[in-house]
């Protein structure tokens, strides 16, 4: 079940309102206290991680529930360059980008490609299906992209260590960590399952 | 988050309640340049209150970490809760800082 989005402009403000609801709706969903507290954490770390990786830092974040898992969606809608692509890649837990199926995704797995030469996935015919929808794709991609997402706008010094503490947490307490990126739009998707408690019964 | 801070000499005693995340963590900062101001500090850090720390409240505690070392003084983390403590574990805080 999809719930509804949670606009993050960039303020303290917006960032606490939906971290607040993202712990509620945990909670809800029948995590206790402590992975209330993860659940929140996770969602924190990954406004964190959108921007020190890819300096992003305005968006949406929405909350899917599928049986057992908990997912945080993080959406941003703008240009990055090819090293951010690679950094927000490297954070997902198969290294990959699962970008979602159709044209966007296979342009997106073309721009991988040549970004980095280990991301092209697992299709070898990829740029001759490609070469039958750049025609389709070149027709509907408008160039100027409403931005969803912004760039943030101060360019302050990366700190290797402190994104590491972002990216340690993150891959410590999630379950899975999905990155799509198809073109403008960017993805994060940050999984939390509920995990069986083990009750024994009788002796 | 709330900060209640008491000084005896060199003596920093700081006990947080609440959150240390991104939105509080600039609240210590400045109540930490503040401490540092004298010359030597040794800091005592109270989380018997504090529910929940992220990157940003971890950043806080590095840079604290960091001044202690160049005085030649000490810093200490009391009173941690599950959650936090597994946070300190996750990120490696457990092998840098004094956590008791």
């Amino acid at each position: 079940m999809k719930k509804e989005g949670m606009k993050l402009d960039g303020s303290l403000e917006a960032e606490e309102k939906a971290l607040d609801q993202i712990e509620m709706s945990a909670i809800s969903f029948g995590f206790d206290e402590k992975d209330g507290a993860f659940a929140r954490l996770l969602a924190e770390e990954s406004i964190n991680a959108f921007s020190s990786l890819i300096g992003i830092n305005q968006g949406l974040m929405w909350i899917e529930e599928k049986e057992n898992d908990f997912e945080i969606h993080l959406e941003a809608n703008a240009d990055i360059g090819s090293e951010e692509r690679k950094r927000l890649i490297e954070l997902s837990k198969n290294k990959k980008n699962t970008a979602r199926k159709g044209i966007l995704g296979k342009i997106s797995s073309f721009i991988d490609y040549i970004a980095s030469d280990s991301a092209i996935g697992d299709n070898p015919f990829i740029f001759y299906e490609m070469s039958n929808d750049m025609v389709i794709y070149s027709s509907i991609v408008n160039p100027s992209g409403k931005a969803a997402w912004s760039k943030k706008d101060e360019d302050g010094e990366k700190d290797e260590t402190l994104t590491d503490i972002e990216k340690s947490i993150i891959e410590k307490f999630a379950d899975d960590i999905i990155v799509s990126i198809a073109l403008k739009k960017i993805e994060l998707i940050i999984k939390k399952t509920k995990k069986n408690k083990g009750y024994v019964y009788g002796n | 988050m709330e900060i209640k801070k008491t000084v005896e000499g060199t003596d920093v005693k700081i006990q947080l309640t609440g959150r240390l995340d991104t939105i509080t963590s600039g609240k210590l900062e400045e109540e930490l340049a503040d401490v540092f101001e004298q010359e030597q500090v040794n800091l005592t850090f109270d989380f018997s209150t504090l529910d929940y720390i992220s990157s940003s409240g971890l950043r806080v505690l590095l840079s604290a970490q960091k001044k202690v070392n160049a005085m030649g003084t000490s810093m200490k983390i009391t009173g941690s809760n599950e959650v936090i403590k597994e946070i300190f574990e996750a990120t490696g805080f457990t092998k840098i800082m004094d956590l008791e």
